[in-house]
């Protein structure tokens, strides 16, 4: 069993199961650690924090060692065997982590080996080994993986780095008896950053009742640890874990906390320190006390260029301590100090410590309990530790904190608050309206919450009606309709879909509650979303024409009815199919009361009448023919009586007809009959057309019977048409008129430069006028 | 990734950072593929994705090979992944499903994988279509390929959506409009929220309501930069429907009219050019040309009006020639070096100058044919509010001539809103003799003109003549060659959704609120985006930097004409302190709008 870096609790069975529970007790997941471990047990094993997380390596039955790096995304992966291990456990082992992959040191007997994941196995020599040891009984690796510790069986202990190229001492403890514990209590945030100084490490050793420290120049201090005998036996004694900065010792009544006194904290309170934390932490006494001392120490921190440091230290010291009646003493000695040095890297550090403070204040209360120095804090960093207080449900506090630190909304309070609503539809003893209209209340203020997750959060908890309640929040309507209909709640996704303006959504909605529903029923649900029908009908349109006349009938919408009959109408060939398409639309359209689609689809009936009867007679198809085509098309098979019996039934436009005409004589070139044609009647639409035709029928020949029919204003243009710019510009000249003028002058070109001039001189008197 | 479109970015706003992004999406998808591959490609995308990226770089990400989609088997080809570049439209996962079995029966060389990029957005309904198919299973990847916008030049984005009008308007479709939102949400994640958002027109205002609910979605993003863009006008092209149906009489405008311009390309007939290029096979494909301000030439001349194109070709011919003479007056070595470094530039200013002559005359042609010049006099009486209420003998002649219908509808339909809707009499008139001409079915095309608001009786708020002459639509005596205002795309109608763009940089939409009533569709004033920006409330006084210019981005929900496009460019150009970017759903001119209405089968 142990915690990881989540506040998780972990387990690991004989068989290999890891089971992972949180803060609460509740089973959270679980994972196996492989084959070998379930066929052969789990022996021993050890959880570290890596810099991926918390690894765990198990060693199995057959003294195999299987390294997990991060428990959150388990890969079990195997190490080397230990050499000469057939049927006894290496004599001590221990886990040493790196930046990427965690590797194992085990020894068997004297001899120590590195287990890397590759399979690598080496043998690892202690530098400058001057005991003589038959097996290490005991070994230890500090948190930053830097130093490490062996203990023997002659009770000598060597310390040195943890590549076994540096030794720092060895230190003989007498005592050969293998140690409950052998811990590193180190400071690795400062040796990080400073060169190693022999007062940042130590090595613990426990035995029971009693407590060694050693530090690498062999000095040392024992301390008696209080042990309670009442207890029954394996939990009476104290259990001490390494963190970075110290070690944690827990025992079944008290949770002390063993660390190096840190230097800026030594430099100040030391006796008779003259180290200029102390000095500056005198003045702000003094000062207090309205002592001309204070100028004193003052200047002297001032004279030596020392008040930074003055600063930065008593800063530090109160980070370190644990009181808020010292930290409040070392701060206001620090922000005394600090307005004599305008530095903005003090400021900074001075404004940090003091958030930190408050923070590591709040969670140390007994209430919260999470005991946690400021270099634990800096470690875990703040967002871990508000998942910490997440995870044990101190919302409120986390919040807090989120705000206080103006952390972004959606890392921040949005996140803790999404939390909390999960957690709150969870408890069923409030009811669904006032739970989801609390949840709003808290949430409204907050963006980037999805509701969506925290109403899957509430039907986990088999609560449906809180959770489409909360829906109704959710922003993002993709997510909305995918829960919705999850829930069964068709008729509303589609309704969210819709709003959404996503056709897309809306499509797939339609199709769930198509799905889902009975066609009655589904017709009533869609009829009540204009634009869903709407889509609806289109993919009728597409894919169901059957289903989309029925829809129209339904709607009492005829005229669209009308449209798809007219649609089937010309989609088919068969003319019986036709007819009865036609009539169909005419019922549609009389049903509509559109006198004007009544009028044209019975002409249309009688045309295809007209036109089979035709097509019976001769043996022309008049298929797909227009009113005007199918004249036309008699017309020009010399079929003028037919022709004149339809213009008369339909009572065909005059002008139609005169340029039906015109056009026809004009195609099959009988240029005679067009010039009698001529002189039938006053043409109702002028003379200029029968220029045109034949023009358009290669016949120039015959334009001059036209000319001077062409009514006076008209003829300029049928003398340009024809291309006789000589006459057009004469007469334009001659009627003085603009428009005429201008037009002639656009055609005169390159070639009728002379004329252009005449036009252009004739203008310039218009002009004038 | 070096970007090798850099007239992307001199506008305004770097645009050039919309195709960036665009490029590294796809390159990270195709990253998704390791391994050889073949794209296949939807037909409608392959020109877009030229805007994006060139071969050579889908190459550096080993694409081997490229097909047009068919429903027909893949030519063989030995790559590890074939990958399907297609739109979600449900014919085409019917093509790529045959695909996908051909290729799984045949012998081909070992296995393959398969994947689908949807672009832009992955549909339900495709995915369900292709699993009905049964090859869903078939497919590694199913991705969706977020084009949300493509920027077409340095001044206009495009989300090359071009059924938007219809979707919307016909088929009451809002896709389009979640689209919209969503281009406009990525072109805000590239340029910072827009702060204050305006809007006209039946889809502005939900719109903005999908803005603000992505803007929810997406929860508080970091607010402290300032938005490039200072205002977003969002115009409905219902707002609008007279400026697509009026001829566009710019160079730019024309071309499109005339020979249609596709992702930035246009294709002309080769006859012309056939001197120009010496090989005999060419001459048989047609010319494309590429119409970018990359081309120099082109940007000066895209949005003059043709009436001033050839003095401005003429002037640029007699500077190139002189340039070229300069070879005699240089005399020392030096000046000779310098004359030669500069003939690089020149050769190709003049090859550039030859292309513009050439396509400069096929649109002279075109414009002097009386059919052209009769259909624009009618425009412009119906423009100018005369005549409109009574049928009109030139509509009358194309019907009975039976001209092409999109060239009859195109006036008929401006007419009717000049004329606030049609009396019954003409209404029924029109309407019978347009079935007699084209055909029964023509009914469907009628209605649909109905429904979307082109064709209408009379009745309603709208009344064009109290529009244009409070907005100033029509501007007579229009300088062609230098103009003073924006009609001059139009030869003397200024662009109505232009106008109102123009009229809220100054003065503002309050002096116009009685106008903005008639005009169809709610009105959105002065919505606030996230947190209001300092400028606005300083900087009143202190505008005197050229930076400190107001940027407008202009959202054409269902298509903005190339004239609108000029006219916005010179509001730009006028440097009195605005500036607009165009953003739309495509770019649309009237006989586009029109031949989408128009059934059949």
């Amino acid at each position: 069993m142990a915690w990881t870096h989540n506040d998780d609790l972990l387990c690991l069975q004989e068989d290999g199961q890891v089971l992972i529970y949180n803060v609460f007790g509740q089973f959270q997941r679980s994972f196996t650690m492989g084959k070998d471990c379930r066929d052969n047990k789990v022996m021993e094993f050890e959880v570290f924090i890596g810099q991926q997380g918390t690894g765990l390596v198990a060693m199995s039955g057959l003294f195999r060692f299987l390294l997990v790096n991060n428990v959150d995304d388990p890969k079990v992966r195997i190490l080397a065997d230990v050499p000469g291990l057939k049927t006894t456990p290496p004599s001590s082992w221990c886990v040493l982590p790196g930046s990427r992959t965690s590797k194992v040191l085990a020894a068997n007997d004297n001899d120590v080996y590195l287990l890397d994941q590759g399979g690598h196995c080496s043998q690892q020599i202690p530098t400058g080994l001057t005991a003589n040891p038959s097996s290490y009984i005991s070994m230890a690796v500090s948190v930053d993986g830097k130093h490490v510790a062996l203990y023997m069986n002659t009770g000598t202990i060597w310390i040195g780095s943890s590549d076994f190229q540096e030794k720092y001492c060895e230190f003989n403890t007498n005592d050969g008896r293998r140690p409950k514990q052998l811990l590193w209590c180190c400071d690795s945030i400062t040796s990080n950053t400073r060169r190693l100084s022999d007062r940042d490490i130590a090595i613990v050793v426990y035995w029971p009742k009693t407590l060694l420290v050693v530090g690498p120049k062999k000095d040392w201090v024992r301390y008696s640890v209080e042990e309670d005998l009442n207890v029954p036996s394996g939990m009476a004694s104290a259990v001490l874990s390494a963190d970075m900065d110290g070690i944690r010792i827990v025992t079944v009544n008290r949770h002390d906390f063993l660390q190096h006194v840190p230097n800026a904290v030594e430099g100040i309170f030391k006796v008779g320190s003259m180290a200029p934390g102390a000095l500056l932490n005198d003045a702000a006494k003094e000062y207090n006390h309205q002592s001309e001392k204070a100028d004193e120490y003052l200047r002297m921190l001032l004279d030596n260029g020392q008040l930074p440091e003055a600063v930065e230290k008593c800063t530090l010291a109160a980070a370190a301590e644990f009181q808020p009646r010292i930290q409040k003493l070392l701060l206001s000695a620090a922000s005394f100090g600090k307005s004599f040095v305008p530095s903005i890297k003090l400021t900074d550090l001075f404004v940090n410590t003091c958030q930190n403070l408050r923070i590591l204040n709040a969670v140390r209360d007994f209430n919260i309990g999470i005991a946690l120095t400021a270099a634990q804090l800096q470690h875990l960093t703040i967002n871990c530790l508000i998942d910490r207080l997440v995870s044990r449900r101190e919302f409120q506090l986390a919040f807090h904190i989120c705000k206080y630190l103006k952390i972004p909304e959606d890392q921040g309070s949005s996140r803790i608050l999404s939390h909390w609503a999960c957690y709150k539809v969870q408890q069923s003893n409030v009811d669904d309206t006032s739970n989801a209209r609390a949840i709003r209340d808290k949430l409204q203020s907050a963006r980037g919450v999805s509701y969506a997750d925290i109403a899957e959060k509430a039907v986990e908890s088999g609560r449906k009606d809180l959770a489409i309640k909360l829906l109704e929040f959710e922003p993002r309507a993709a997510e909305q309709v995918r829960l919705l209909s999850k829930l069964g709640k068709h008729t509303l996704a589609l309704e969210k879909a819709v709003m959404s303006g996503n056709t897309d959504l809306a499509y797939s909605a339609i199709a769930r509650l198509r799905e889902r529903t009975n066609l009655s029923e589904f017709l009533v649900a869609i009829r009540q979303q204009p634009i869903a029908y709407k889509l609806y009908l289109k993919s009728c349109r597409e894919q169901n024409e059957q289903m989309l006349k029925d829809l129209h009938e339904q709607e009492d919408n005829f005229i669209e009815l009308a449209h798809c009959h007219i649609h089937d109408s010309c989609s088919t060939f068969r003319p019986e199919d036709r007819v009865m398409s036609l009539h169909a639309a005419l019922d549609s359209f009389s049903k509509a009361r559109d006198d004007f689609g009544v009028k044209a689809t019975e002409e249309q009936l009688q045309l295809l009448r007209d036109q089979t009867n035709f097509e019976q007679q001769t043996d022309h198809s008049f298929a797909e023919l227009s009113m005007h085509d199918t004249i036309h098309e008699l017309l020009i098979t010399n079929q003028l009586k037919k022709a004149e019996q339809l213009r008369k039934q339909y009572k065909v436009n005059d002008k139609r007809w005169w340029w039906l005409r015109i056009q026809s004589l004009a195609e099959i070139g009988s240029f005679n009959e067009l010039e009698s044609f001529s002189k039938s009647k006053k043409s109702p639409i002028g003379y200029l057309p029968f220029i045109e035709m034949c023009m358009k029928y290669n016949a120039p020949g015959e334009v001059p019977k036209y000319i001077s029919k062409v009514s006076q204003e008209k003829r300029v243009s049928a003398l340009l048409k024809v291309g006789n710019v000589k006459a057009a510009a004469d007469l334009a000249i001659q009627t003085r008129n603009l428009v005429d003028l201008d037009m002639t002058l656009k055609r005169c070109g390159v070639e009728h430069r002379e004329i252009a001039e005449q036009v252009k001189g004739a203008l310039m008197q218009l002009q004038r006028r | 990734m070096t970007s090798s479109a850099p007239h992307l970015s001199t506008g305004c706003v770097n645009l050039g950072l919309i195709r960036d992004d665009s490029r590294k999406e796809l390159l990270r998808l195709l990253d998704k593929c390791a391994g050889t591959k073949a794209l296949v490609w939807d037909p409608e995308l392959t020109e877009q994705f030229g805007l994006i990226a060139e071969y050579s770089l889908l190459k550096e990400y080993e694409v081997d090979r490229m097909f047009p989609l068919r429903p027909t088997r893949l030519p063989k080809s030995n790559v590890q992944h074939i990958v399907f570049v297609t739109r979600p439209v449900a014919s085409l996962m019917d093509q790529i499903a045959v695909n996908i079995k051909k290729e799984e029966e045949g012998d081909g060389f070992g296995r393959k994988e398969f994947h689908v990029f949807f672009v832009p957005w992955k549909s339900f309904l495709c995915v369900q279509k292709l699993e009905e198919l049964g090859v869903y299973g078939a497919l590694t990847n199913v991705e969706e390929y977020k084009l949300d916008v493509i920027a077409l030049d340095s001044d206009i984005l495009s989300m090359e959506h071009h059924s938007a009008f219809y979707d919307i308007n016909i088929d009451e479709d809002m896709t389009s409009l979640y689209l919209a939102a969503k281009a406009i949400m990525s072109i805000q994640k590239q340029f910072g929220t827009i702060p204050l958002v305006y809007g006209k027109g039946k889809c502005s205002k939900n719109l903005c309501g999908l803005l603000r609910k992505m803007q929810e979605e997406i929860g508080e993003v970091a607010e402290d930069e300032q938005s490039q863009i200072d205002r977003l006008i969002i115009i409905d092209r219902t707002a609008d429907l007279i400026t697509p149906l009026a001829s566009q009489l710019t160079y730019e405008g024309l071309i499109d009219e005339i020979y249609g311009i596709t992702n930035t390309t246009a294709s002309f007939p080769p006859d012309k050019f056939s001197k120009a290029s010496k090989s005999e096979d060419l001459a048989t494909e047609k010319k494309k040309v590429v119409l970018t301000s990359k081309d120099e030439l082109f940007s000066q001349l895209r949005n003059c009006n043709f009436n001033a194109v050839g003095p401005n070709l003429k002037k640029q011919a007699r500077t190139i020639s002189e340039k070229f003479e300069e070879r005699h007056a240089a005399k020392t070595v030096g000046e000779m070096k310098q004359f030669v470094s500069h003939l690089p530039q020149m050769q190709q200013a003049k090859a550039a100058l030859a292309i513009h002559t050439n396509i400069a005359e096929l649109i002279k042609e075109y414009t002097e044919e009386s059919d052209f010049l009769e259909t624009l006099s009618v425009e412009q009486e119906f423009l100018n509010g005369i005549g409109t209420d009574k049928i009109n003998p030139f509509i009358e002649d194309c019907l009975f001539q039976k001209r092409p219908i999109v060239q009859v509808l195109r006036l008929l339909c401006l007419q009717c809103i000049t004329n606030n809707g049609f009396k019954p009499k003409v209404y029924d008139y029109y309407k019978r003799e347009i079935l007699q001409t084209y055909g029964y079915k023509h009914l469907i095309t009628l209605s649909k003109l109905e429904k979307c608001g082109l064709l209408r009786p009379m009745g309603g708020p709208w009344n064009y003549n109290t529009v244009r002459k409070s907005l100033r639509l029509i501007v007579e005596d229009i300088n062609e060659k230098e103009p003073q205002d924006i009609a001059y795309v139009h030869s003397g109608y200024a662009p109505l959704s232009v106008r109102l763009a123009q009229i809220l940089s100054h003065p503002g939409w309050r002096s116009i609120e009685e106008v903005l009533k008639i005009i169809p569709g709610p009105t959105v004033s002065g919505l606030q985006q996230g947190v209001p920006k300092k400028k606005w409330q300083g900087s009143v006084g202190s505008d005197s930097g050229s930076s400190s210019s107001t940027v407008t981005l202009v959202f054409y929900v269902g298509g903005v004409t190339y004239s609108e496009l000029s006219a916005l460019r010179y509001l730009s150009a006028q440097n009195d302190g605005h500036e607009y970017i165009v953003a739309a759903t495509n770019v649309v001119n009237g006989n586009l709008l029109l031949r989408s209405l128009v059934h059949n089968d």
